[in-house]
């Protein structure tokens, strides 16, 4: 099948939602760099333009290579890409963290790329027909397969990656026909670590999972098993609670309170929101945002992009955006739906994944629904490497959108 | 292995798309909610952030006399302040601020801190500059950036006539943190100044205007980005003059007729309730409090004995001595228990009891019926005057006169005074501890009684005008006050007035004065000489005068100076005297 032929067939519509979306970014971007003297090339709006062609080369890097060429190879690119991870220790911090490898001018998340490569290799394994997905132990290998590299990269430290890394899993499991049980049982450790901050909610949540495990119709020793595996973890709650870091712990407090700290950990939360609620309907105008010219808003240009739009453009943009997004994604799912092989399907189901969480959040953070991570938003917030990886992922997806007849 | 084929329920797909809906859809709530519903929350947060209001002060309302002259008015002085984020090495520049200065270093830096709001705001670090050190600021400006100077308005007092009114108009203090968080109203911020004694004090509110505000778009790091075209800026405007009923001649008169003394002087309209003087020495200067005081003079004015700050006229409680036996004898006329014809033989003291109470006049006055016991103020006849009534009927007639409890003038503080009664007598000296000797001394004003000058002023205005009680006052009024009836007799009101007539008039009145006299004022009065245990007894002279039409009603007195006749009862005539301009001219035209 020649590249031509793949073209002709690839969801191009896609290109266009997403050039929109960049379209966006760069207005906002535009008009936050007028706040300088005048316009010049060094401004992070003319910088990113340059941006655009190594990520249309991903692009059609990763729409133009054959689909079992990357069946073939994932699993060595994975390895060699969580080797990657431990190249940032070999240099000094970049403010007190290990995320970064330097090349010249450019910095790189080695973790920008393990996101999506480590979804391709699990799609490689859950597409193995030999594998029995009705047993729950299959299910082991990739939950490992994902906490290692997670676990590293939440050392590095940058939990906000390391949560991206884990999003896909479940659905991923769910896409490819785990049991829902297996499914509740996988995410209810999450729950017991969340309810055990109060003794009710961790009451009423290990009553939930006793009714669900009474009626699963599970051997009494694994119904055993798994409720005191929950209990367990409930109890460990103080101890996760403690390892986390100072600022990490402001976050998640914040999100209970925002009142709790305005000057400190809760202040780029009450701008963002305060930006936003000032946008209104229609927005305050193109430059004439107070909160993003009279820097208020933190991080404008990448986490707190949507805060800007929200500011400058209102309401009315903000729907707009997100409808777009979500026609994307339900687009991508149905792709996905219809793809009659098991590796691209979950493939691009997994991109599709990657894609809402990024989004969800991002968005959820400048909005106080989510604690604060430096996530940047696709096609829109500002960051050169983090643009190429977004155009590969599309690339990668339409390439996984396309049946093969070869 | 690509080839495995992948059968996806249509389910599942509507489950994940369901997700990725519902996770939009609570995006866009909450995008909804912040955004119409919450907008005017939010715009209102906006705002605040960028716009920070700059107030400008308000002059302070003037404090004028009852003929508008200037008594208190404003000034501008100024002030050194900092913005710190300017400093470049604030330990240099200050070293060099305290050398122009002349002030302490580690003063500066204390309020430096004390005034701080914010790297980027100003925070003052000098009051009241002179014009001299101003000069030597803006002379090294290049070698100090981030140092400007300000003006501020603070008190000024022109000095009319050399009135200084200490007491009356009272000073302006910085607030303090704990004031500030007790202050329900009013937009006071740290460094203001407020009403703390005196008129300032009780007429703040109206003294005081209201702030101007101009509007400056700030950004994040408080860094003024221009004046804001969106918004029109506030003027100030002043606070209300404040008309007093205060006399500045007369004032001034009274103010240096008692200069070097101690003890006070209050002369009131008594038609009106009116004051036209009040005076207590020693006083202070009250430009030493306008721009601030350091803790030295503080420390001096505190802790002197002779107490400059305390207004004595209202607050000094004093035994009111032989004044009050006018009140013991309008008790017995309105009881019926003497008349004229009723005399006893004083022989310069009185047995009573087991104890002795003596006569100011050693050998004794002889023969005394009622105008000369009065006129001569002959002790001894009112030891046996008092015994013919009951000490219940005697205080009634003293809490009549508005003794015991405060007056009502406009000033912050006041104090009640002293009446014996026998349930306070039983109370304080316990059911048998004290003897119906106590009644004795109490007729002749000694003992359990205890006044302010303020009290005998209006007690004395009461007989100036046959019963008529006004309320005291320093601020004019529009309204007319209710007039309080004090229900005595006219009889007893003649004979009172015909008897301290002769005190002033008569030859060999306790305050004979010869001029008066001979004028066509009618001078009434009455002397004091009020035993005391810190020394020399108190010279007290209460009276009052009638002529062109007016009466004034005066109370003095002159703490330990000696007999009222001798020391109180010539200054009293030579206030009246100017008041009324009779006799020596030059005095007269003081005024």
């Amino acid at each position: 099948m020649n590249f031509y032929k793949k073209l002709q067939e690839a969801p191009l519509h896609w290109l266009v939602l997403v050039f929109i979306l960049n379209g966006f970014g760069l207005i906002t971007l535009y008009s936050i760099s007028q706040g300088g003297a005048s316009f010049s090339f060094s401004s992070r709006f003319v910088k990113f333009l340059f941006w655009f062609f190594p990520a249309f080369g991903a692009f059609f890097f990763f729409l133009a290579i054959p689909k079992r060429l990357i069946h073939e190879y994932s699993y060595i690119a994975v390895v060699f890409a969580f080797a990657s991870l431990f190249l940032p220790y070999l240099t000094d911090p970049v403010a007190g963290t290990y995320r970064w490898i330097s090349m010249g001018s450019v910095n790189f998340q080695p973790a920008e790329v393990m996101k999506w490569l480590v979804v391709i290799a699990l799609a490689r394994y859950l597409s193995d027909h030999r594998l029995q997905l009705k047993k729950v132990q299959s299910l082991f290998v990739p939950i490992i397969a994902v906490m290692i590299p997670a676990g590293v990269i939440a050392k590095q430290p940058d939990l906000g990656s390391a949560v991206i890394i884990v999003a896909p899993l479940i659905p991923l499991l769910y896409w490819v026909g785990a049991k829902p049980l297996h499914i509740f049982l996988l995410l209810a450790p999450i729950f017991s670590i969340i309810t055990a901050f109060n003794y009710y909610t961790f009451t009423v949540w290990m009553i939930f999972i006793a009714v669900i495990l009474f009626f699963s119709q599970s051997t009494l020793r694994v119904m055993l098993a798994n409720f005191f595996g929950n209990v367990f973890l409930g109890l460990l709650t103080p101890v996760i609670w403690n390892s986390l870091r100072a600022y990490q712990k402001e976050r998640v407090l914040v999100l209970l309170d925002v009142t709790r700290d305005p000057l400190g950990a809760a202040y780029q939360v009450i701008q963002s929101q305060t930006a936003i609620g000032s946008g209104g309907l229609w927005g305050k105008g193109f430059g004439h945002g107070t909160q993003t010219h009279l820097k208020f808003l933190p991080e404008q240009e990448t986490d707190f992009i949507f805060s800007v739009i929200g500011e400058e453009f209102g309401f009315i943009a903000v729907a707009f955006i997100l409808v777009l997004f979500a026609f994307l994604l339900l687009d991508m799912i149905q792709r996905a739906y219809k793809t009659s092989e098991r590796f691209p399907s979950l493939v691009l189901f997994g991109i599709t994944a990657l894609f809402m969480s990024h989004i969800f959040v991002n968005v959820g953070m400048t909005v106080n629904l989510l604690p604060v991570k430096g996530l940047p938003l696709p096609f829109i917030s500002y960051g050169g490497t983090f643009l190429v990886s977004c155009y590969a992922m599309l690339g990668l997806a339409m390439n996984m959108s396309i049946e093969s007849t070869d | 292995m690509l080839r495995t084929e992948i059968y996806i329920p249509a389910r599942r797909r509507d489950v994940v798309s369901l997700v990725i809906l519902l996770l939009f859809a609570l995006l866009l709530g909450r995008f909804f909610f912040l955004q119409i519903y919450r907008y005017e929350k939010y715009s209102l947060l906006a705002d605040a952030n960028r716009i920070r209001m700059v107030t400008q002060p308000a002059p302070r309302g003037n404090i004028l006399d009852r003929k508008g002259e200037i008594l208190a008015a404003n000034q501008s002085i100024y002030a050194i302040s900092v913005i710190k984020d300017e400093l470049i090495d604030e330990d240099v520049q200050m070293d060099m601020m305290e050398k122009y200065l002349d002030r302490d270093k580690r003063d500066l830096q204390q309020n430096l801190k004390k005034y701080y709001q914010g790297r980027f705001l100003p925070a003052l670090i000098a009051r009241n500059v002179s014009i001299a050190k101003l000069s030597l600021i803006e002379e090294h400006n290049n070698e100090l950036p981030g140092v400007f100077s300000t003006k501020l308005p603070v008190r000024f007092y022109p000095n009319v006539k050399n009135v200084r009114a200490s007491h009356i108009l009272g000073y302006l203090r910085e607030i303090n943190n704990s004031e500030l968080n007790a202050m329900k109203e009013g937009d006071y911020v740290l460094g203001d100044y407020l009403g703390f004694q005196g008129l300032e004090k009780l007429y703040e509110n109206r003294l005081r205007g209201v702030k101007g505000a101009e509007f400056r778009q700030v950004d994040a790091l408080g860094r003024e980005v221009g004046i804001l075209i969106d918004r029109e800026p506030i003027a100030s405007s002043p606070g209300e003059n404040l008309h007093l009923t205060i006399d500045a001649g007369l004032q001034s008169r009274t103010e240096s007729l008692l200069e070097g003394k101690r003890g006070a002087a209050v002369i009131i309209n008594a038609e009106t309730g009116e004051i036209l003087a009040m005076v207590s020495k020693p006083d202070f200067p009250l430009i030493d409090f306008s721009a601030g005081m350091d803790l030295d003079k503080w420390q001096s004015y505190s802790t002197d004995e002779s107490r400059p700050l305390l207004n004595r006229a209202v607050l000094g409680l004093y035994p009111p001595g032989s004044s009050f036996k006018l009140i013991t004898t309008i008790a017995a006329l309105e009881q019926g228990l003497v008349d004229d014809k009723w005399s006893v033989q004083c022989t310069g003291s009185y047995e009573f009891g087991d104890r002795t109470f003596g006569c100011w006049r050693e050998d004794g006055h002889g023969r005394v019926n009622l105008s000369r016991a009065i006129v001569e103020s002959c002790n001894v006849y009112f030891y046996q005057l008092v015994q013919r009534m009951d000490i219940d009927t005697w205080a009634a007639y003293v809490k009549l006169f508005g003794f015991g409890s405060p007056t009502g003038i406009d000033l912050p503080d006041e104090n009640d005074g002293v009446v014996a009664e026998r349930a306070y007598m039983n109370k304080k000296y316990g059911r048998w501890g004290w003897a119906e000797g106590s009644l004795l001394h109490l007729a002749i004003g000694q003992g359990d009684i205890l006044v302010t000058p303020l009290q005998m002023a209006q007690f004395i205005g009461i007989v100036a005008m046959k019963g008529d009680q006004y309320r005291p006052k320093l601020v004019k009024k529009k309204t007319k006050d209710r007039v309080v009836r004090i229900p005595i007799k006219s009889a007893t009101w003649r004979t009172i007035h015909k008897m301290t007539f002769d005190v002033v008039n008569k030859r060999g009145g306790t305050a004979f004065d010869k001029e008066l006299a001979a004028s066509d004022v009618s001078a009434h009065g009455k002397t004091g000489t009020a035993e005391n245990p810190h020394g020399d007894p108190h010279a007290w002279f209460v009276g009052f005068a009638e002529g062109k039409g007016e009466t004034i009603a005066i109370s003095l007195i002159i703490e330990n100076g000696g007999t009222g006749g001798s020391t109180a009862a010539p200054i009293a005539s030579k206030l009246i005297k100017s008041y009324f301009r009779v006799g020596d001219a030059t005095l007269a035209a003081d005024l």
